[in-house]
């Protein structure tokens, strides 16, 4: 009977000890966590001499490098899984695009670094590796060893903030889950977050670069709530005397958008919606008016910080300013999803909405230059 | 507690292809079953036939063991088994018979790559030797080749313990095991089975993988006994090397 208990106590010492060494099948966070911190291979110099001293700060979703491919969950695909040809041919008009632009901070959404949809390429390393940027923080969005639908497979992407200057402080802060899915679903679907990170701009002891990305499929006010924890964020920040850009996908429309009804645009065949009039159903993701003041959900954050677009130029020529095309049918943007905030102030008309970067995913981005000076 | 489901239908999945088996085969007319090992039957004359029941649902399977040589405490026998996977790949493509697009849970590979017909022979030397009064060792060195497969795309494997050093011989067609394990009888109630077993898998994109098994025995009578303890694995994965560790448990009828 000893003879049985070492041999019990041997099997359950080395149980214990290598459970704790495996991750879980789906990785779930605290309401605040480290980011993950990136370098790039080659770190590059940067040598700044601007008078007022400014930096150009880019926003952009790149749709884990599947650029305008089929995929099944949000282009009315039939494809899951890419090869790591076609993604890193998407990644090289990705890291091109960020080259020409040449901007000092940027925040990527829809960023894969261990999915078996996009090849299992590291697009954090792979970005900085190939662009000017040096220093990078990653938070997960959807952690899994498999997400058990659809061939989806392994799965980590989430939010990055790439940097010429490093970084430090960088925090992984939870978003609340939808509560319209059942709980199956529910466990196995995206974790969001806002990745907030100390960036060392010269000269500046206190500034930061926050990245959202909302949810887009909830058809109830999760949406809301992000942006109400969004907001609280950055009201911390400036509370505390900090400095900072933010940004992201926000999945919300400018207050006095014209179009708040996409559903038509994002039609798959064989799908059936009506207009807004009927109401509904409405395809999720593609309509904007599912809770009580979605349509002006962004005005809170408009009358508090700077915008690189402000309303009244979207407003005067909203096209010019869309972000976002459809992956169904023609490449044509129809709506802004994207923004840049600071509490700082813009370079006057130093905004851009590259749209000319459409090939490289569904979003396009945004950018525009910070100056330090007031 | 989801964790905990999940992980344990993946272990009788896995476990239904991993046990490690003794070179002697069953008497003739004896058979012995267990919930997660393979129905083994007894043809006389050393030869024994089996299959992986449940696994039979979706993958076609048959074993056939020879027992060839027998002297001072060694037993040495041949097992050539066959497998056809081609239902299986199919039907983890849609296991609810949903279409891409549709909430298709489950589905472990995309609808989008094509299955052909395949066929996987095994061909293995097994060596079993009684090394001290009810300690038992056996060694064992399998060759897997797979036919029909090689239009299989290789972004469509799963990359999961158990399956994916189980299923790469279809992307890789040649797959070599080998393993060893030792079964011990404490008394007249109590064991331990400790097995090793690895897969080398050259050309896949995780070519190596290492399952070490351990498992207390409890015997009730000669016709039941149970098997509870742990599998811990090792395994390269196109995405790098892992650990897991799961539970492993059985229970066996025989006669």
């Amino acid at each position: 009977m000893i003879f049985i208990k070492d041999r019990l106590r041997y099997f359950n010492l080395l149980a214990v000890a290598i459970l704790f060494s495996c991750e879980p099948l789906v990785t779930t966070f605290g309401d605040s966590e480290d980011a993950l911190y990136y370098e790039a291979a080659n770190i590059q110099n940067v040598d700044y001499t601007t008078d007022p001293f400014e930096i150009n700060v880019m926003t952009w979703n790149i749709r884990f490098g599947a650029g305008r491919l089929p995929f099944f969950g949000d282009a009315c695909g039939d494809r899951v899984v890419f090869t790591s040809g076609e993604i890193e041919a998407n990644l090289e008009g990705v890291a091109a695009k960020i080259n020409l632009s040449d901007p000092d901070i940027v925040l990527l959404q829809e960023v894969d670094r261990q999915s078996k949809r996009s090849a299992y390429i590291d697009q954090v390393q792979w970005i900085l590796d190939n662009t000017n940027l040096n220093y990078g923080a990653y938070a997960s969005v959807w952690k899994a060893q498999v997400i058990p639908s659809d061939g989806i497979g392994r799965m980590d992407f989430g939010n990055v903030i790439l940097s010429k200057w490093e970084l430090s402080d960088a925090e992984r802060i939870k978003l609340p889950l939808r509560e319209d899915q059942d709980a199956l679903t529910q466990y196995f679907y995206l974790r969001r977050n806002i990745l907030k990170a100390k960036v060392a701009v010269p000269n500046q002891t206190e500034f930061y670069a926050v990245n959202i990305h909302a949810t887009a499929f909830a058809t109830d006010d999760t949406k809301q709530k992000h942006v109400d924890t969004y907001i609280q964020t950055l009201k911390d920040l400036d509370d505390a005397g900090a400095k900072f850009v933010t940004g992201g996908d926000l999945n919300a429309l400018p207050p006095g958008a014209t179009s708040i009804d996409f559903c038509m645009a994002d039609i798959c065949s064989g799908e059936s919606f009506h207009s807004d009039a009927d109401g509904g159903p409405h395809k999720d993701g593609s309509y904007f008016n599912n809770f009580i003041n979605e349509p002006t959900l962004l005005q809170a954050l408009y009358d508090s910080y700077t915008p690189a677009v402000s309303l009244t130029n979207y407003s005067a020529n909203e096209s010019n300013y869309f972000t976002h095309a459809p992956s169904t049918g023609d490449v044509t943007a129809d709506r802004k999803l994207d923004y840049i905030f600071t509490n700082l102030t813009w370079n006057t008309n130093s905004d851009s909405t590259h749209q000319d970067a459409s090939n490289w995913s569904d979003h396009m981005p945004v950018s525009a230059t910070l100056n330090f000076s007031q | 507690m989801k964790h905990i489901i999940i992980r344990f239908v993946f272990v009788v999945v896995g476990l239904q292809l991993c046990a490690m088996e003794s070179a002697v085969p069953l008497e003739k007319g004896k058979w012995e079953i267990g919930i997660v090992k393979p129905i083994r039957y007894g043809l006389g004359s050393g030869r024994e036939v089996s299959t992986y029941k449940l696994l039979n649902i979706k993958m076609p399977n048959i074993s056939y063991k020879k027992l060839r040589w027998r002297k001072s405490n060694w037993d040495i026998s041949t097992r050539h088994s066959m497998y056809y996977p081609t239902p299986l790949f199919k039907w983890l493509q849609s296991p609810l018979g949903m279409e891409l697009g549709g909430p298709d849970m489950f589905a472990l590979i995309s609808p989008e790559f094509e299955i052909h017909h395949m066929v996987s022979i095994w061909n293995s030397v097994i060596a079993t030797r009684k090394i001290m009064e009810d300690v038992h060792f056996t060694g064992s060195a399998e060759l897997g080749i797979a036919i029909g497969a090689n239009e299989l795309a290789k972004e469509s494997t799963i990359d999961l313990p158990f399956i994916f050093p189980r299923l790469a011989v279809y992307y890789t067609d040649v797959v070599i095991k080998m393993g060893s394990s030792i079964h011990s009888r404490i008394n007249k109630h109590w064991g331990y089975i400790v097995s090793g077993e690895a897969f080398l898998m050259p050309g896949a994109l995780g070519e190596f993988a290492f399952e070490n098994t351990s498992q207390i025995e409890w015997v009730r009578h000669s016709g039941f006994r149970i098997l509870c303890g742990y599998k811990l694995i090792y395994g390269e994965y196109p995405f790098g090397g892992e650990v897991h560790i799961f539970p492993a448990f059985d229970l066996i009828w025989s006669k």
